[in-house]
């Protein structure tokens, strides 16, 4: 079906034109409307374009287009209040970053809605700290007060709470995504994610810890039978050869979640296979597994070179600073160029999901390169660690112009006084530097990711009708527990 | 209302797209700003609709520099009007005051600030009252809780060394433990253990529990020494300051999280070591205050108390002390200071005996002489503990 013609009347006052009651008049100069729409039009031209945009609506052009608006003033003001009110206001921060965020990425012209509410995930978050976090935090207090000294006790319930919350992981990226698409509309019609949360989460569960479970009973078996060093080989190789499901697991798991994603009334589907993905995997298997190796090699020798094992080992004194620098530089540079050598995979990651992601008659490209995605991983990176490098800095000079420095032969009370305020002044800088650091890195992601993705065919975009399921009613609890909701 | 009265609003036409909320399409239409509202006139079918300037809602608030405006009203659910260009948008922000960003922003801001001011507010007060909340948390657990808190702490603290046994010394041990905790008055036992562990400290832990090194033993002049050491841990154990600093780590350590939104990890750290710098002195006067009407009540002599920490400050000027162990020393957790000094000499003099006798004092002295595993029971969490 395709939208009703405009009469040519009807087209005159159209795109770029105004009218007063008198007449024909342009409307005052607006140069971005000009750009966008052109200066003059001829009817024909008006019939197919809006803002640069097909017309006839039966093709959809994805792009970003924030303005001049880059979030960092939206970051200070989040992060100065969530110091002022300890952290409650989080949520709602999370929550206008979305709303921007949302905005600025537009369909054939229109932006996206974010209708989601701070409060929404302010309470998603308080259901879960009570159900979840409060009685974990609990069975740990009272096993290492009940148990005390009891190592192998707090271990294994260690095991069980890690086991639970990766059982839980899954569950919550779905719960979250359910939540997002239902509170994300275009032209007021919904998105939605049907399915189930727990089935999403127990695949996400069993594709790890299956592989995980049947290697070490095989390396334990063959540790029995034949002997330790085979059963450890079988452990190692076992491992290091499981990391090939990866790639499978994942298109398996994008498949569920696009399959249930709905706009409107209609599907959205995946055709996905995951064979296409193993061939740029090898390369990101095969680096990482080097850099790896050679990291545990470099820090095996530094180790065994500076005698600080043998010394903890008799003195219980920790190493000196200076060698526990450079191994955390040695696996912070591993951090680094595995993030490096596995972007290439991951942008082939992403661009394999886009293609085999299909909405009525048109299916998803995205052009996100790995290089590109490498550079962006990289500089959000050192835009944090920049950012409460900054906030350290100030939070020194503020303590060190203040001169709020506890001083000995000062009384009790002006020595608390000024620790406090030490505490506050270094806090405080870092909170509000990461906040402008965070929103300023998720509206990079966010660019990069929209303005290189598109959706190449046909829709009819008229015959999309409004979802008519319920959406949830609270946030998304879970992910904001485990930090994993991205947005 | 069906036509605008001439020269009534803005008679400039705009160019708009309607969406009705049932369907994903979108129709042209053409958007006036009437006298008190917004004119609508669709294209195709031809449909006319005022949404009343009071009723709209905006998706983003309206700015100056704003590219466009996507509409709602609330006498129409569900549809959407999007208007491109700039012109509309700042036309509209007189028309709609309450959709512009500054409206916006103060709206959003007013019970956040109101939050804000009471937190502060709140924060300020309790700093002014005294009161703690985290010493109010420890005043409520159960003793059983309180002992086994106490013994986790000391496994995990005295991982590695042995536990002194020696029974003429623990027979003395006794004897000033008894002495020193009959003159607390509060009826409660403490416990006492020493450790074979040449560092210089003592360490109440929660429970009434007291860790002392032989270290400390050994650099010790005399029986008095020891006894205006032991009052003075006595003292943190009445104020109940180790149980008080685990809470209040905890509790720091929890309201940090939440404040960088769960994600802080190490940042947690640097708060909790100035935090607990700060108080750890204010609780030292505290113990002081309990060590000295101890003291008093034993009839010892107050005189210990002060010549430990002068001995031991001249001490380390020196370099007596081998350069690893200066971090965990009693002087580095515990700053001697003048008040201390003044607040000894302020005692009025009393009638005092020597804390042991001297055949006793050797004895504990040689308390190391025998030895016993302690129990094994390694914590990979290292516990906060309340020093000297
Ligand atoms: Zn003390």
């Amino acid at each position: 079906m395709l939208r009703p013609c405009l009469t040519r009347a009807q087209n005159a006052n159209a795109p770029g034109t105004a009218r007063r009651t008198s007449g024909y008049v342009r409307p005052k100069h607006d140069e971005r409307a000009e750009r966008l729409l052109g200066p003059t039009m001829s009817i024909d031209h008006a019939e197919r374009t809006i803002s640069g945009i097909e017309r006839s609506d039966s093709t959809i052009k994805i792009t970003f287009d924030p303005g001049t608006d880059r979030l960092i003033g939206l970051g200070f003001t989040n992060g100065l209040l969530q110091v002022l009110t300890l952290g409650i206001y989080s949520a709602w921060a999370k929550t206008e970053v979305r709303r921007k965020l949302w905005s600025f990425t537009r369909l054939n012209g229109e932006p996206l809605e974010y209708t989601g509410t701070g409060r929404e995930l302010f309470i998603g978050f308080l259901i879960v700290f009570a159900l979840v976090l409060m009685p974990t935090f609990a069975g740990g207090a009272a096993i290492s007060i009940l148990l005390p000294g009891r190592a192998d006790a707090v271990t294994a319930y260690q095991f069980a709470v890690y086991t639970l919350f990766l059982f839980l992981v899954g569950n919550a990226f779905y719960r979250a995504q359910r939540y997002r698409l239902s509170r994300t509309q275009w032209r007021g019609i919904r998105g939605a994610l049907v399915g189930s949360a727990g089935q999403y989460g127990w695949t996400y569960f069993w594709t790890l810890a299956g592989p995980a479970i049947f290697i070490t009973a095989a390396a334990l078996l063959a540790a029995w039978s034949i002997g330790p060093d085979v059963g450890g080989t079988i452990l190692l190789v076992g491992f290091i050869a499981a990391l090939w499901i990866l790639p499978w697991r994942a298109n398996k798991l994008q498949r569920m979640m696009t399959d249930a994603t709905r706009f409107g009334d209609r599907r959205v589907t995946y055709t996905g296979t995951s064979g296409p993905l193993y061939a740029r995997y090898l390369y990101a298997w095969a680096g990482s597994a080097v850099v790896i190796l050679a990291a545990i090699a470099v820090s095996v020798q530094m180790i065994a070179a500076s005698g600080a094992f043998q010394v903890w080992m008799q003195t219980k004194q920790l190493p000196p600073l200076e060698d526990g620098a450079k191994l955390a530089a040695v696996w912070l540079s591993v951090l680094v160029l595995c993030a490096m050598i596995t972007a290439s995979y991951r942008a082939s990651q992403i661009r394999h999901f886009a293609r085999n992601t299909h909405f009525e008659g048109a299916s998803f490209r995205s052009s996100v390169a790995g290089p590109r995605l490498a550079w962006l991983i990289l500089s959000n990176w050192l835009l944090r660690i920049g950012a409460i490098a900054t906030a350290i800095a100030a939070g020194s000079l503020l303590i060190y112009i203040t001169g709020a420095i506890p001083k000995p032969g000062t009384t009790d009370a002006a020595r608390i006084g000024t620790a406090t305020l030490d505490v506050l002044l270094i806090l405080v800088p870092i909170v509000v530097m990461s906040a402008v650091a965070t929103a300023f890195a998720q509206f990079r992601s966010t660019r990069y990711l929209v303005s290189n993705l598109s959706l190449d065919g046909v829709v009819d975009i008229d015959a999309i009708m409004q979802n008519q399921d319920a959406a949830p009613k609270r946030g998304e609890g879970l992910a904001q527990v485990f930090d994993i909701d991205g947005f | 209302m069906a036509s605008s009265p001439a020269g009534s609003g803005d008679p400039i036409e705009y160019y708009a797209r309607f969406s009705d909320g049932k369907s994903a399409g979108a129709r042209d239409a053409t958007v006036m700003l009437g006298l008190s509202g917004l004119e609508i006139v669709q294209a195709s079918p031809h449909i006319r609709a005022v949404w009343a300037y009071a009723n709209l809602r905006s998706g983003e608030p309206l700015r100056e520099r704003a590219v466009d405006a996507l509409l709602r009203s609330t006498e129409q659910a569900g549809a959407s009007l999007f208007v491109p260009g700039q012109p509309f948008a700042a036309a509209l922000m007189t028309r709609a005051p309450h959709l512009t960003a500054r409206a916006e922003r103060w709206r959003h801001a007013r019970p956040w600030i109101g939050l804000a001011v009471a937190i502060v507010a709140s924060g300020a007060a309790i700093y002014a009252s005294g009161w703690s909340p985290a010493r109010a948390i420890a005043t409520g657990l159960p003793d059983s809780w309180r002992q086994r808190l106490g013994q986790q702490v000391i496994t995990s603290m005295t991982e590695g060394y042995k536990k002194c046994v020696d029974p003429r010394g623990l027979d003395a041990l006794r004897s000033l433990n008894d002495r020193l905790a009959d003159a607390t008055g509060t009826g409660r036992p403490f416990t006492i253990v020493v450790y074979d562990w040449p560092l210089t400290n003592a360490f109440a832990v929660p429970g009434d529990q007291i860790v002392m090194t032989q270290g400390l033993l050994a650099k010790a002049d005399s029986a008095d020494e020891v006894a205006g050491v032991l009052a003075h841990e006595m003292g943190h154990g009445i104020e109940l300051h180790p149980e008080t600093g685990i809470i209040r780590a905890v509790g720091l350590a929890a309201a940090v999280e939440l404040m960088m939104g769960g994600s802080s990890g190490g940042l947690a750290n640097i708060g909790l070591v100035l935090a607990q710098l700060g108080s750890t002195r204010a609780a030292e006067r505290e113990a002081d205050l309990q060590a000295l009407r101890v003291l008093r009540q034993a009839q010892i002599s107050p005189a210990g108390l002060g010549n430990f920490f002068k001995r031991m400050l001249s001490q380390e000027k020196k370099g007596d002390t081998p350069g690893q162990l200066k971090q965990f020393d009693i002087l580095s957790t515990h700053p001697p200071t003048e008040e201390r000094q003044a607040l000894v000499e302020r005692q009025e003099p009393y009638a005092s005996t020597a804390a042991l006798s001297p055949a006793a004092w050797k004895a504990l002295k040689g308390i190391c002489t025998t030895t016993v595993d302690a129990a094994p029971a390694p914590s990979p969490a290292e516990q906060p503990r309340q020093a000297l």
